[in-house]
């Protein structure tokens, strides 16, 4: 009889865990939403200041500015966007994991003795670099629980000041890019210095008028181009992290469930065991005495 | 009836206002400038200050924002502001 006790036991510690990630799956589900509308939401800022950048420096070529210049990387600092919480599947350790064969592997096409130092966000990365007694530059946690104008400009600010004091002479950003619901990857991009390459204007800009001229403008455009870029860049890291905690406690769910059939099926044929078994003694038990 | 252009407010977060106005005034870090329709081509800093537009139907609608950038070009305005907050209109 302990053996059907002990089940019984089994059964209701796999529904609670069933009940509690089907919980978190929804509540991951309504986060993802709200996520992926904060970063919907602001695409039409970052879209018109990028276009704004390329119109402003092929407006004016002889443009020059300490976040656009290009220097010899000797150290890069590499920001590593991670989350706070876990259970979210392999989220964390798929970024760590890329940062760790990045730190061996240095940057692509670096100097030599080119050195990555790391830039953490979140509690997760802080944690396991600081399990390994990994040395980092800088720690920025908690993040915030929704994509935050605030935070991304502090972090900026940051990685500016190190980046213009001379300290490290290139930043990377490696974060989690979400592509769909079920689909998302690490990538790293360029953060610093800002590339003027890639912002191609539509050169229509050539004649405008700037108040007060170009250079102040563009001047006050980069650190918030950077802020945008790095804004969005978080706003794609939480709705990851959402979706891939809601993918992980979905299968969870599931699982529990496939568990849960299978222990009542085991507990249903033990009592009925039992049931058949008593008759038989009862039965037995009257045959014996006649 | 006036001539209008397209204007959009944004911010990093979202965007504030997106139609066609008749005219629109915006705190520049030189001074305050109005906006007509057919303005030339031009860029500018923002300074803090109220920002207002005039919408066809002669309404008007004010902002309080701080710092950003002010882009015209045929006939498309692009307020790109830090923050931007409405302002209660006094009652006329």
């Amino acid at each position: 009889m302990s053996n059907l006790r002990v089940l019984r036991r089994r059964i209701r510690s796999v529904e609670s865990a069933r009940q509690i990630t089907k919980a978190m799956e929804m509540v991951a589900a309504a986060r993802l939403r709200r996520a992926q509308a904060r970063a919907l939401a602001a695409r039409p800022y970052a879209a018109k200041i990028t276009d704004m950048l390329g119109n402003l420096s092929s407006a004016a070529s002889e443009l020059d500015h300490p976040l656009f210049k290009a220097r010899e990387a000797k150290t890069t600092a590499l920001v590593l966007v991670t989350s706070d919480r876990g259970l979210c599947g392999a989220y964390n350790s798929n970024l760590i994991r890329a940062a760790e064969q990045r730190l061996r592997a240095g940057a692509p096409g670096a100097h030599p003795q080119a050195g990555t130092r790391l830039v953490l966000v979140g509690k997760k990365a802080r944690d396991y670099f600081k399990r390994r007694k990994v040395p980092v530059l800088a720690v920025h946690t908690p993040v915030p629980a929704e994509a935050s104008l605030e935070f991304a400009r502090a972090l900026t600010g940051d990685l500016i000041a190190r980046f213009v004091g001379g300290e490290v002479d290139r930043v990377e950003l490696m974060f989690t890019q979400f592509i769909s619901a079920l689909r998302r990857r690490v990538v790293t991009e360029v953060f610093l210095p800002i590339g003027a390459g890639r912002a191609e204007g539509r050169a229509a800009g050539g004649d405008a008028i700037f108040e007060p001229d170009a250079e102040s403008i563009f001047a006050e455009l980069l650190p918030r181009y950077a802020t945008a870029r790095l804004f969005a860049a978080l706003a794609d890291a939480l709705a990851s992290e959402q979706s891939s905690r809601m993918i992980a406690m979905g299968s969870a769910r599931k699982n529990a469930g496939e568990l849960m059939d299978l222990l009542v099926l085991q507990r249903n044929r033990l009592r009925q065991a039992s049931i058949t078994r008593e008759l038989l003694e009862i039965v037995g038990g009257a045959e014996a005495l006649k | 009836m006036a001539a209008t252009f397209e204007l959009s407010i944004l911010t990093p977060e979202r965007a504030v206002f997106e139609g066609k106005v008749e005219y629109v005034q915006v705190p520049g870090s030189e001074g305050y400038l109005g906006v007509l329709a057919d303005h030339a081509a031009l860029v500018t800093a923002l300074a803090s200050g109220t920002l207002t537009v005039r919408r066809p139907a002669g309404r008007e609608e004010s902002w309080q924002v701080s710092g950003g950038f002010f882009e015209v070009s045929r006939n498309r305005a692009t307020v790109l502001a830090d923050a931007a907050s409405t302002v209660a209109m006094p009652l006329a």
